[in-house]
């Protein structure tokens, strides 16, 4: 079934997009889950939030790269359960009671995704200057989170120069970031 | 800024990036890679091919009178100039360079053209021959060391040559700056004996030294001849093959 088919599914708000979805994608999404929180169950129930997102979102979006459009749900979604899973392990009745006074603040969560959507903005101009090789390197590592190896037998690099493309992207990005106010 | 927020602010870096950098890298893209390296590959072979056919010629120059004693790159010319291809020549150049390993004896000789020439004393006019140092070889350059050799030597503008009977000097005459221009002559003066009918030379290579070889065959007869002949035999080499200060042997059996 084509992308847009599915998300025609979506827009119908036909129940059979969610299966279409999990047939198409629901491997990647959980590879990409797993290798965020090295859970299998975790990163199920990340599919699922990620489904659901979905669900709520179209409409009234209508992606035009369907899989990057549910990458970014299923990987901002595993972060956050991440970060779960880190505070949960330090302690968990502070983790709790932080929890309780977080619901609080007024609009918290919204004013971190705000931020996080104006970095995205930011970042997507960055990549975009940046040489497709680099770029891609980038990518690999920073957003699906693959490792050294794992890129350089992609793209048929040798680790090294894998190595060397990393680190001069994040010189670039630090003078980027500089340049346009916000302090790392 | 920390790096989680950074990490988190990745996940709304554009659609259209986030699709690129998921799709598999595309064939053409693997193609051009492989173009490139099979590329690297045939300037690296070619490089070597290249730099064994060039340094060849210096290699067999080096290897001097023992590996083949012939300047390399006149080789290659003769070679071009008979009209064989660029692998022929390689090809001849290699079976040249294997000889200075382990040559067949065949590949190591070099061309040559031999005159033998009888000088009998009774045809002289003088009153003794003057007679040439047995065992003994002078490497002639030009027409004016030929001259020189002529004079000191005048036995032999009254020899014949004993082939066509043809009468010295008239056999040097073909020995001129045009002949020196493409060759090099020996003048061999082998011992001498009463009953040698005749020699024949039949191979020029160089020895385990520095040296070359000249090999022949002395023929004998049972009475001695009654004049007292001396022979001489000029061997026609190509030109630089031998130079002035290397040794030469002589090495002749009886037939």
């Amino acid at each position: 079934m084509e992308d847009a088919e599915i998300v025609g599914l979506y827009w119908r708000r036909d129940e059979a997009a969610i299966a279409a979805t999990a047939s198409m994608y629901g491997n990647r999404l959980q590879c990409l889950s797993k290798r965020i929180l090295d859970s299998d169950e975790d990163a199920k129930e990340c599919v699922n939030d990620t489904y659901l997102h979905t669900w709520n979102r179209i409409p009234t979006e209508r992606p035009s790269f369907f899989y990057a459009f549910l990458a970014k749900i299923c990987r901002y979604v595993s972060l956050g359960k991440l970060d779960w899973n880190q505070a949960a392990k330090r302690n968990a009745d502070v983790v709790s009671l932080t929890a309780e006074l977080e619901a609080c603040i007024p609009d918290n969560r919204m004013q971190q995704y705000l931020q996080a959507r104006e970095l995205g903005e930011l970042l997507s101009v960055f990549l975009q200057q940046l040489p497709e090789d680099s770029r891609l390197i980038f990518m690999r590592r920073y957003w699906h989170m693959d490792s050294v190896e794992e890129i350089a037998a992609r793209y048929g690099f040798s680790q090294s120069k894998v190595k060397t493309q990393l680190h001069r992207t994040r010189t670039k990005l630090h003078h980027f970031l500089e340049s346009e106010g916000i302090a790392v | 800024m920390t790096g989680k927020e950074l990490l988190e602010g990745m996940s709304f870096v554009k659609d259209e990036i986030v699709q690129e950098s998921e799709e598999r890298p595309s064939r053409k893209r693997q193609y051009i890679r492989l173009l490139s390296m099979a590329a690297c590959l045939c300037v690296v072979i070619a490089g070597a091919f290249a730099w064994e056919y060039f340094s060849r010629p210096q290699q067999l120059e080096s290897a001097g009178s023992v590996a083949s004693g012939m300047d390399g790159a006149e080789n290659l010319q003769q070679y071009e100039s008979a009209g064989n291809t660029a692998s022929e020549i390689d090809r001849e150049a290699n079976l040249q360079q294997e000889s200075a390993v382990e040559p067949p004896e065949d590949m190591m000789n070099y061309p040559f053209e031999a005159a033998y020439i009888r000088i009998s004393a009774d045809r002289t006019e003088l009153e003794e021959p003057e007679m040439m140092p047995n065992q003994s070889v002078r490497l002639i350059r030009s027409a004016r060391e030929l001259d020189e050799y002529l004079q000191q030597n005048k036995a032999l503008a009254h020899s014949e040559n004993s082939e066509t009977g043809e009468a010295l000097p008239v056999s040097f005459e073909r020995y001129g700056e045009a002949f020196f221009s493409e060759k090099d002559l020996l003048l061999i003066t082998p011992e001498q004996e009463s009953n040698i009918s005749g020699y024949e030379i039949q191979s020029l290579h160089p020895d385990s030294s520095d040296g070359w070889v000249i090999e022949g065959t002395v023929f004998t007869q049972d009475d001695g001849a009654a004049d007292e002949a001396q022979w001489q035999i000029l061997l026609e080499i190509p030109k630089d093959l031998i130079t002035p200060d290397d040794k030469i042997v002589l090495n002749f059996q009886n037939g």
